[in-house]
């Protein structure tokens, strides 16, 4: 067992941490890059998006070619942790660059690469997701948006849901059915479409925060051309769910998320004098926040066995598939911990958010049902009920 | 960055569980469980063999110098098949107090596993957040006072004990020394109270450098109890992959599924967070290892006894016989939350960890 990180990741530290004290700037300190972004904000984190892409600091783990630094796990790992100590937003188009970009370096035409690749990572084209509908959420692929082939083009008709970034996205990575006959898996493509072909009507959908954090995509007619198809036809399922992407950040993300959070809860505790004494001298307060704490330790402890294993190369193993749940129900007890330490006050402000934006994380990227059913089939071998 | 154990020390695991499951399997345990001394000379001479008892010592006094990570492995092993080895109270705690303390004549015997010791450190009206202000005094080289909870004290041979002025070595049949057995639900260990009479002890040291004998302890009860929370979890999937209600098998049914499930993440959970604690004593500062040390064990004081308890719930009333195993690893998991201090000390050291520094 080793716990320290390679040579090479504490010298990417020290350049990381220079670049940023320089170009860090109070305007962008501290913006959130996902969401309900206001329009003047957008500006900023784009201002900001394209100089960190200048700086090849956007995509590390892209091979150098398409803008990145072919970096490894370690390396992606320190920079997630020093974006995070400054409040350094990321950049704008997570789901483009860790979800798309992977299937369009595959699977893509030179063409695709040439056109997309570089224009995602500067934050001027942003990208969003097709996938889910009305009908298929947690069974994708019983998605029912059909795309017809007509001489050299397909016609879309349907409607996607839950479309993140869908009402600021220039393109979109869509799912689509080609092959109604055969079976769900196998008659599905992937198609990469411009957002302001004629017959797309983009709806905000708002969310219980009242954030307008999706979007749902209508689809009527939509003519694009058979050049819109991204790896072979009816292949879509294989294409969409490549998981060849080397980015592992995301693990480190969640734990820094999620750390940074309970770390804020604590340092709002200790503020607050209560009936005459310091908040934090009450057990009951000391003990929910003594137990978020350790969880949120816990939460780091499990995604390094993740990004130890990744960076020695081995395939994303049983611990993997519990990271998200780990990680979800953690967000969930510092929302709860959050009303237990601050009252009332936890109704209000960010902590109210909070608690709300929180029910989100065990249902998006699949829910927690979702993901114990595919731990106890795949990993523990249970029969199928 | 490596989490897992290396090959070498994967290797070792696999001897000592091949050993552990043909000639200490659950058989074993029942036939010595509550016995007052509940190992037996044959299993003491064979971990002896594998290297256990040396395997902390300083290899200038005669011992193979290796680390927690080596011992996690044993320890993780033990818990699995609820071994009553007093390796905890020996292998850790006695000998990581008698290198600190430079004694080196019993470094030697408890290497060779010719003596058996353990530590003394819990005070009936105390928690372990307060183990530096012990009541057992000392006067003209006496020690007065009783410790309790003091692991394998009856197989000890010799016991270090906390006092109000340093650390002090005294033989477990010394004049003024009575050792009365606790019994508690997990018959597979024993914990005791020892009192002290105008008992004539040698000084071995400070107070304040005892704190890592501690944490190795706690470490090493974390990583027993993962070994029996891993038992319960594969005993228990077995169990509902085999047993049949309703013409299916009860591990079909997505309720029983996502009780394992969690069952698994929590194990999981743990297994990251002993890993790191074992490293954390070894190599990096003391205050690292403290933290990581007191994480591990509040999480397992939290979290394993409902992972033994939905083991016996899966089980449905089979669990609650005394003919299956799985209460076993049940009651184990329940000493390993309370022993060394439940959540209650462990939460509040976090607490100062995190909001008073």
């Amino acid at each position: 067992m080793d716990y320290r990180y390679p040579p090479e990741a504490e010298a990417f530290r020290q350049q990381v941490r220079g670049w940023l004290e320089e170009n860090l700037t109070d305007e962008v300190k501290g913006l959130d890059n996902r969401g309900d972004i206001e329009p003047d904000d957008l500006l900023i984190l784009k201002g900001w998006n394209k100089k960190l892409a200048e700086e090849r600091m956007v995509a590390i783990s892209w091979p150098e070619e398409f803008g990145g630094r072919a970096a490894g796990v370690m390396d992606q790992v320190v920079l997630a942790e020093e974006m995070h100590r400054v409040g350094a937003p990321g950049p704008l188009n997570p789901i483009g660059l860790n979800n798309i970009a992977p299937s369009i370096m595959t699977y893509g035409t030179e063409e695709q690469k040439e056109q997309y690749l570089k224009p995602m990572l500067s934050g001027e084209h942003i990208w969003c997701q097709g996938f889910s509908e009305p009908e298929a959420g947690s069974d994708l692929a019983s998605l029912r948006t059909r795309a017809v082939e007509d001489g050299d083009d397909f016609v879309i008709n349907g409607q996607k849901v839950w479309n993140t970034l869908g009402h600021y996205a220039d393109y979109c990575e869509l799912l689509v059915r080609t092959d109604p006959d055969a079976p769900k898996h196998a008659g599905i493509s992937c198609l990469l479409i411009d957002m302001k072909t004629p017959g797309i009507d983009v709806r905000p959908l708002t969310t219980m925060t009242g954030a307008k954090e999706f979007a749902e995509i209508f689809f009527e007619d939509v003519r694009v051309p058979k050049s819109a198809l991204l790896g072979p036809l009816n292949q879509g399922w294989m294409v969409a769910m490549n998981t060849l992407s080397n980015e592992r950040a995301g693990i480190a993300n969640l734990h820094l998320g999620v750390r940074r959070k309970i770390a804020g809860l604590i340092d709002e505790a200790k503020s607050r004098v209560v009936d005459g004494k310091p908040l934090t001298e009450n057990p009951v307060v000391r003990s929910r926040l003594a137990k978020a704490y350790m969880m949120g330790e816990m939460q780091k402890a499990v995604g390094d066995v993740s990004i130890a294993g990744a960076a020695n190369g081995e395939p994303p193993g049983a611990e993997s598939s519990i990271v998200k749940i780990c990680w979800t129900e953690i967000e969930h007890l510092v929302a709860e911990t959050s009303a237990a330490v601050l009252g009332a006050d936890a109704l209000t402000d960010r902590w109210g958010d909070n608690r709300l934006y929180t029910r989100a994380t065990s249902i998006a990227g699949g829910t927690t049902q979702v993901n114990r059913n595919i731990v106890a089939r795949r990993v523990l071998g249970l029969p199928k009920g | 960055m490596e989490t897992n154990y290396s090959a070498e020390q994967q290797a070792f695991r696999d001897s000592l569980r091949r050993y552990l499951s043909d000639k200490c399997d659950q058989s074993f345990i029942r036939e010595n469980w509550d016995e007052v001394v509940p190992h037996t000379e044959e299993l003491w001479g064979n971990l002896v063999e594998m290297g256990v008892t040396a395997l902390l010592v300083p290899e200038q006094s005669g011992g193979l110098g290796m680390g927690m990570v080596d011992m996690g492995v044993v320890m993780e092993e033990l818990g699995r098949r609820v071994n009553p080895a007093p390796v905890l109270a020996s292998c850790v705690g006695a000998t990581s107090a008698a290198a600190i303390y430079h004694c080196n004549d019993l470094l030697a015997t408890l290497a060779d596993g010719s003596k058996i010791g353990t530590v003394a450190f819990e005070e009936a009206d105390k928690t372990l957040l307060s183990w530096q202000q012990p009541g057992v005094s000392i006067k003209s080289g006496k020690l007065n006072g009783t410790k309790v909870r003091v692991l394998d004290a009856m197989a000890a041979d010799v016991l270090f004990v906390t006092a109000a002025d340093g650390v002090y070595l005294i033989a477990a049949d010394a004049d003024g020394v009575t050792i009365e057995a606790t019994e508690i639900v997990d018959g597979s260990r024993r914990i005791a109270d020892v009192v002290f009479e105008d008992a004539a002890a040698e000084k071995v040291g400070e107070l304040a450098d005892f704190a890592p004998v501690i944490d190795r302890l706690l470490v090493g009860l974390s990583a027993d109890a993962l070994g029996a929370a891993e038992m319960a979890l594969f005993t228990s999937l077995e169990y509902a992959k085999e047993r049949e209600q309703f013409g299916v098998p009860v591990g079909s049914f997505q309720a029983v599924q996502h009780m394992l499930a969690e069952m698994f993440q929590q194990v999981e959970m743990a297994k990251a967070g002993l890993h790191y604690a074992l490293w954390a004593l070894d190599d990096a500062e003391a205050e690292e290892g403290h933290r990581a040390a007191v994480l591990i064990k509040a999480f397992i004081a939290e979290e394993f006894p409902h992972v033994g308890a939905e083991a016996v719930q899966i089980f449905g009333g089979a669990g609650f016989t005394w003919e299956y195993d799985i209460h076993l690893f049940y009651k184990r998991l329940l000493s390993a939350e309370l022993l060394l201090g439940g959540s209650d000390v462990w939460l509040e050291e976090l607490a100062r960890i995190a909001i008073d520094r």
